[in-house]
């Protein structure tokens, strides 16, 4: 299925998690929206993502 | 009315946030920027400009070529040669409001010396281009309860938060969860590059947040703010306390206390190793440029000892402090500093 990632079409599998999807594209500590509403790290792992869905996906910045 | 009658302030006294009496506290208002980068670099003029009495500048490095392109304030003659930064933020801010005091560590921050840098502070502005140190400046800011400005950039990226002291606030490490920093892990400007739009933007949004905390407001933003400047992007994130939080919930710190030796920090865009001996002290450049001079050029100043001899070029600092240039590995930076000035 295709999924919007960081405005970015991008196909997964059917019925990824968040945390899975996260994890595959490389992601450690970063913040989550999935269709403009948050999702916290704790709700990574129950979160089914589903056809058309958009993800916005931010590490933390570390440069000054 | 002459001139001389009206207040240098008078836009932020005629603004509703700040008034004359907000101006007043912004006179007796201390403030530490941790590093002068893009960002600290920005936060310092923009502060100096709207009249904070007492502003801690903390930075050991010096100017550096590519870092014109967004570090406001420096010139080319100050990166040809090399001049320390804090010591020119210094120069250019007495010039831009002789009512500031302007204070400067020349010195990276480190668990040895935060205590004395915060503990007369008010309020600590990050600019930091190292995780680890603001690892440390949460844990210091904690402890000692003041309050504290995260600010981030990378690429057209960027994030900012505003860390009040209080146990019912969330911490930079509830914001970070519980994974472990691992250097060298994460992009930097050096590797994604920067832009100066970015690092403007962070200033601005931190020396509004600055304004805000140091008159008093009660309009802070209380969510993460994330940017991107070229996907025109604009998002808030609510950060929650973390209540198993090593830092704001137990109080385990991992920087903040803890005594390091002797280390070695590579730098952000240099091709550079940075050593910091475990304690500081008093270098004597007149015994070192003495001792050193039959084995290459050597020339200091008031704040900077410069040796070369063909192969190994060496910035050393008062406290001890040196840069070596040109290396990228570790064991090398340390035989060098063992070498020429001793471990």
């Amino acid at each position: 299925m295709i999924i919007i990632h960081n405005g970015e079409e991008t196909e997964v599998e059917e019925g990824i998690t968040l945390q899975k999807f996260l994890r595959q594209t490389g992601y450690r500590r970063v913040m989550v929206k999935v269709n403009g509403v948050q999702i916290t790290a704790s709700q990574f792992s129950s979160t089914e993502l589903k056809e058309g869905d958009e993800i916005l996906a931010k590490r933390i910045s570390g440069g000054g | 009315m002459s001139n001389q009658n009206i207040s240098r302030y008078v836009r932020q006294e005629i603004f509703r946030g700040i008034g004359k009496a907000g101006q007043e506290k912004l006179k007796s208002a201390r403030v530490a920027i941790v590093e002068l980068s893009a960002i600290g670099t920005a936060v310092a003029n923009n502060l100096a400009r709207a009249g904070v009495g007492y502003i801690r500048l903390i930075d050991g490095d010096y100017v550096d070529i590519t870092e014109l392109q967004r570090q406001s304030l420096f010139t080319e003659e100050d990166a040809r040669e090399e001049r320390v930064k804090a010591v020119v933020m210094q120069e250019y801010l007495r010039k831009v409001n002789s009512d500031v005091t302007v204070d400067i560590h020349i010195a990276s921050l480190d668990s040895g010396n935060v205590d004395s840098l915060f503990e007369d502070i008010d309020l600590v502005i990050d600019a930091t281009d190292s995780m680890e140190t603001r690892l440390l400046i949460n844990e210091a800011c904690h402890a000692l309860k003041k309050p504290w400005i995260y600010g981030g950039a990378l690429a057209s990226s960027g994030m900012t938060m505003t860390f009040l002291p209080g146990h019912d606030k969330p911490c930079f490490k509830c914001f970070l969860g519980d994974e472990e920093y691992v250097p060298g892990e994460q992009p930097t400007c050096a590797t994604e590059g920067v832009l100066c739009s970015t690092t403007s933007m962070i200033a601005s949004l931190q020396c509004a947040e600055a304004l805000k905390i140091l008159t008093g407001s009660k309009d802070l933003r209380k969510d993460l703010l994330s940017f991107d400047l070229w996907d025109n992007s604009f998002d808030t994130f609510v950060i929650d306390k973390d209540p198993d939080c090593p830092v704001c919930g137990k109080k385990e710190y991992r920087y903040y206390g803890k005594i390091s030796g002797a280390h070695t920090v590579s730098m952000c865009g240099k091709d550079s190793m940075q050593i910091i001996p475990s304690h500081e002290g008093e270098v004597d450049f007149a015994r070192y440029a003495d001792k050193l001079q039959h084995q290459g050029t050597v020339k200091y100043t008031q704040y900077t000892l410069d040796f070369d001899d063909g192969d190994v070029q060496i910035k050393l600092f008062k406290t001890g402090r040196a840069i070596i240039k040109h290396v990228s590995d570790e064991q090398r930076a340390r035989a060098v500093y063992a070498e020429y000035i001793g471990l």
